[in-house]
């Protein structure tokens, strides 16, 4: 076997989880879908959040209820083999979507703001090479990356709340977000499928981080500390922007830094992109890496590199497909963006409900 | 079909564990296997005289003059035979301790079989005598430069530790120089360096195991450790990886570390070469292992992490205060060696945005004669830069100093004048080289030097974003290192309870137990 899974610790999982959930929901190419309703985006941030502990906590429980390793394991015992497999692959089919969204807005994001004279294209083939090595290095290395990077990018997310501070308004705040409730619920549904991902991720390789119960004790610090700072960049975007000005906006966090472009703050602008790159990269490698470990325990392959390098491609491809905006990929695209909540919730919902059907079993 | 609807299936386990044959390769077969070491042993004959035959022709000395037979009666009866290489054995001790009491008449007289064993208990003096039957021990000790000694009518050989060769004695560090500590530096006689590290570690855990080194020059090394401290699994990890060694020559320790390394084509050490006996034995104290090579005036020491590299050996002396300070100095150092070039190139060729007015006009002005492109002009001078560094480091002695002057201060001015380079550049440069000199380790150096080019060269491909993408990668691959299974990043990531060695150097605290990344036998206690 050549799964490249190793065992890493607290830090390191907490660190790679954390990122993922910050990476795979600040970094959403449909923002203007999360401040059409009033400027609601850091209520539902908040109850998206809340949402998502509790589906955690759920699938968890049901984990352990079962007494089952990892992800693949648990879908398998709760779901049987056939649809354990089928739950398995959608697990899968997930997590290189949610590999991909955030490259389609790094793209976007580097077109618009780094290199206005390249293609996409071009600009996609740049994110391929770290991707596939990283994805094929293992658990280890992307946990022990991410661990040692983390302050660093901890610090390019509080920079874009810290130098735009002077010009934070309450009335940008207005009008109050509860008007319609049911808007803001479905855009926190909307929220949890994108922070879905990381706490799948989280579970699939959960023997890797010394079992189920570590895992949930780490996915639930990586909830915690990354769902407060999304929470809070979502309140600072609503602070500096009013809701009609976020809807044209393709990245409201990076023009968050570039609002005092005065002296030194204007220089730092790129220099922050690139390592929320660095962050997003690390957390799409994760996914990548979780879906290939996935499918090698679905479907017995010994070695982890050949899908995780296949698997990389075909999210480097979706990416690359979406970003050309053609007709038919944009309609695709808002398909699959519209349900891609079922996707993340209904797989680990299914399997804790037949797992909480079923008798206990303690872990071995 | 009943395995797919099977419910309550146990989960499949996979474990990646590296077997004793190495691990499976990318493209199929296997690597790392280990060589066995165990060859069918050939026994010694019980009559000398075919013994003999077979060493003198064996050792040709028909052509070796200095492979030297000396046949003698043993108490004045037994026919016996002493074998050894003339220069490489003291031959006062021969005389004294070998052949007086061997040739007197009484020395023999009660003597039964087996007789080379009554000739170690009652005959020879040697402080060190061995018995054996196995007829390549008693090659590799006359090759070694010990003496061998052969009965007739006993199939053993009694060697002894005759050795004399000519060495260096005990000087100063060349290289790993301190104004406090101590001032003494390992030699190329393995046994001196060896009672070096025992004139400072004074413990009975302290073992020293010899081993052949795996080439067939026959070098030996010897593993030493605290049998008590270091971590058991370690020890058999640094085993397993000589025992792959199966070499044409075995020529110093580096040539030992590239062949038994994890990783042979990292352009990082995973292991410290030293050649001061204090900061080896301290890593033995703390649960490291380390392993000295005939011939060989450094020890290498396994497992280090990347901090280890980045520390020297007058850390330990100084106050904590001021070691951190110097250690903070020397990785801005290292970090402005490792970027500044990169990012000057990213930042002037893709992100001019990112500089002010005031710096882009000086830049352009000091290259508007240059007609080389910034990042080749970058790369040229690192060149340069290298070259000279290397012409210095090969010229002998005190040219070594006047080729760095006139490389630097010459040439730079002359390249300057010519236009070839820009002032700015050459800035730059020298800041990065300055910088690169105060990470302590010799191959680290180098490899950040290289490193840096790759870099400008992701700058210049890809501006910011390359810069970025090849700085992850490094550090990704950085985080992949393992040294003996320690991994490379640690004690930073994986988080350990040591707190050394780390960027800031903690205050000396009485601590009996050791507290490291090797996870040593008396923390898991």
């Amino acid at each position: 076997m050549k799964l490249n899974e190793g065992r890493i610790g607290r830090q390191e999982a907490t660190s790679l989880a954390a990122m993922g959930v910050v990476a795979s929901t600040v970094f959403y190419p449909n923002a203007a879908e999360g401040y059409r309703y009033g400027n609601a985006s850091y209520v539902a941030a908040l109850l998206a959040f809340s949402m998502l502990f509790l589906l955690f906590f759920i699938t968890v429980r049901a984990m352990r209820r079962r007494g089952a390793a990892h992800l693949g394991a648990f879908l398998n015992d709760a779901l049987g083999g056939l649809f354990g497999r089928v739950a398995a692959l959608a697990v899968i089919l997930f997590l290189v979507i949610s590999a991909a969204i955030p490259l389609i807005q790094f793209q976007w994001l580097l077109k618009r703001f780094v290199f206005p004279d390249n293609l996409v294209a071009t600009i996609c083939l740049y994110f391929l090479p770290p991707m596939l090595l990283l994805a094929c290095m293992g658990l280890e290395t992307l946990g022990r990356t991410a661990r040692i990077l983390f302050w660093l990018l901890a610090i390019s997310f509080v920079l874009p709340m810290v130098i735009p501070a002077a010009s934070y308004e309450t009335y940008h705040l207005f009008p109050l977000p509860l008007e319609n409730p049911l808007a803001i619920v479905q855009s926190a549904v909307r929220m949890t499928a994108q922070g879905m991902p990381a706490m799948l991720a989280l579970l699939i390789y959960a023997d890797g981080v010394q079992g189920v119960r570590n895992a949930e004790k780490y996915g639930r610090i990586a909830l915690l500390g990354g769902g407060l700072l999304v929470v809070l960049l979502q309140l600072c975007i609503s602070l500096s922007f009013s809701y009609s000005d976020l809807q044209e906006i393709v990245s409201p966090l990076y023009r968050l830094l570039m609002l005092q472009r005065s002296g030194i703050n204007m220089r730092i602008d790129k220099l922050v992109l690139f390592l929320w790159i660095i962050m997003g990269l690390l957390a799409v490698s994760g996914y990548l890496y979780a879906a290939a470990l996935l499918l090698c325990r679905t479907t017995g392959i010994g070695d982890v590199r050949p899908p995780a390098l296949s698997i990389s491609a075909a999210a480097a491809t979706l990416a690359l497909l979406v970003s050309q905006n053609a007709e038919w990929t944009a309609t695709a695209a808002s398909a699959v963006r519209n349900n891609l909540y079922l996707l993340a919730l209904v797989p680990p919902l299914l399997a804790a409900v037949a797992a909480y059907l079923r008798k206990e079993r303690l872990a071995a | 079909m009943r395995r797919l609807f099977q419910f309550d299936e146990p989960s499949a386990e996979y474990e990646l564990l590296e077997t004793e044959n190495g691990e499976p390769s990318f493209m199929g077969g296997w690597r790392g296997h280990a060589y066995s070491q165990e060859q069918p042993g050939l026994r010694l004959s019980d009559r000398l005289e075919e013994n003999l035959d077979r060493l003198r022709r064996e050792f040709r000395s028909d052509i070796n003059e200095d492979f030297i037979v000396r046949s003698f009666m043993m108490g004045g009866r037994i026919p016996a035979a002493a074998i050894f290489m003339d220069g490489m054995v003291n031959p006062d001790q021969i005389n004294d301790f070998i052949l007086k009491p061997s040739m007197r008449t009484k020395a023999m007289r009660s003597a039964k079989p087996p007789l080379a064993q009554y000739a170690v208990q009652h005959v020879l003096a040697m402080q060190d005598a061995n018995l054996t039957h196995d007829w390549s021990d008693v090659k590799t000790a006359v090759s070694e430069g010990r003496t061998a000694v052969l009965i007739d009518g006993d199939d053993h050989a009694v060697l002894m530790d005759t050795r004399g060769f000519p060495g260096r004695s005990v000087t100063e560090p060349m290289n790993e120089t301190v104004i406090l500590g101590p001032h003494e530096a390992f030699t190329e006689n393995i046994r001196t360096n060896i009672s070096l590290l025992r004139k400072i570690i004074k413990t009975e855990d302290f073992v020293c195991e010899f081993r052949p080194s795996g080439g067939k020059n026959n070098v030996r090394v010897a593993i030493a450790y605290r049998e008590s401290t270091a971590n058991p699994g370690l020890v058999n990890e640094v085993k397993r990886h000589l025992a792959r060694v199966d070499t044409l020559k075995v020529l110093s320790i580096t040539t030992l570390e590239q062949l038994t390394e994890t990783h042979p084509y990292s352009p990082l050490p995973q292991s410290l070469i030293t050649e001061r006996p204090d900061r080896a034995a301290s890593a033995i104290m703390e649960g490291h292992v380390v392993l000295l090579c005939e011939g060989s005036p450094q020890a290498r020491v396994m497992p280090i992490t990347l901090f280890t590299l980045m520390t020297s050996a007058e850390d330990a002396y100084l106050r904590p205060l001021s070691a951190s300070i110097i250690r903070i100095v020397r990785y801005f150092g290292a970090f402005l060696s490792t970027i500044l070039p990169a990012y000057f190139v990213a930042v002037a060729l893709h992100h001019q945005g990112m500089l002010s007015g005031e710096v882009l006009a000086t830049i352009a002005s000091s290259r508007s004669m240059v007609f080389l492109p910034l990042a080749l002009e970058m790369i040229f001078l690192q060149l340069v830069f290298q070259l000279v560094r290397e012409a210095s480091v090969g010229a002998p002695g005190a040219m070594g100093q006047s080729v760095g002057i006139i490389g630097g201060l010459i040439l730079g001015q002359a390249a300057v004048s010519a236009n070839i380079v820009s002032t700015f550049v050459l800035i730059i440069v020298a800041l990065s080289g300055l910088g690169n000199f105060t990470i302590p380790d010799y191959r680290t150096q180098i490899a950040v030097a290289y490193f840096r080019i790759v870099l400008v060269l992701a700058a210049w491909v890809g501006g910011l974003f390359g810069f970025a993408l090849t700085i992850l990668l490094a550090v990704a691959w950085l985080a992949s290192l393992k040294s003996y299974g320690v991994p490379f990043l640690a004690p930073v990531a994986p988080k350990t309870y040591a707190k050394e060695p780390q960027v800031l150097r903690v205050r000396q605290r009485n601590a009996v137990d050791p507290s490291d990344f090797t996870n040593s036998r008396r923390q898991r206690a």
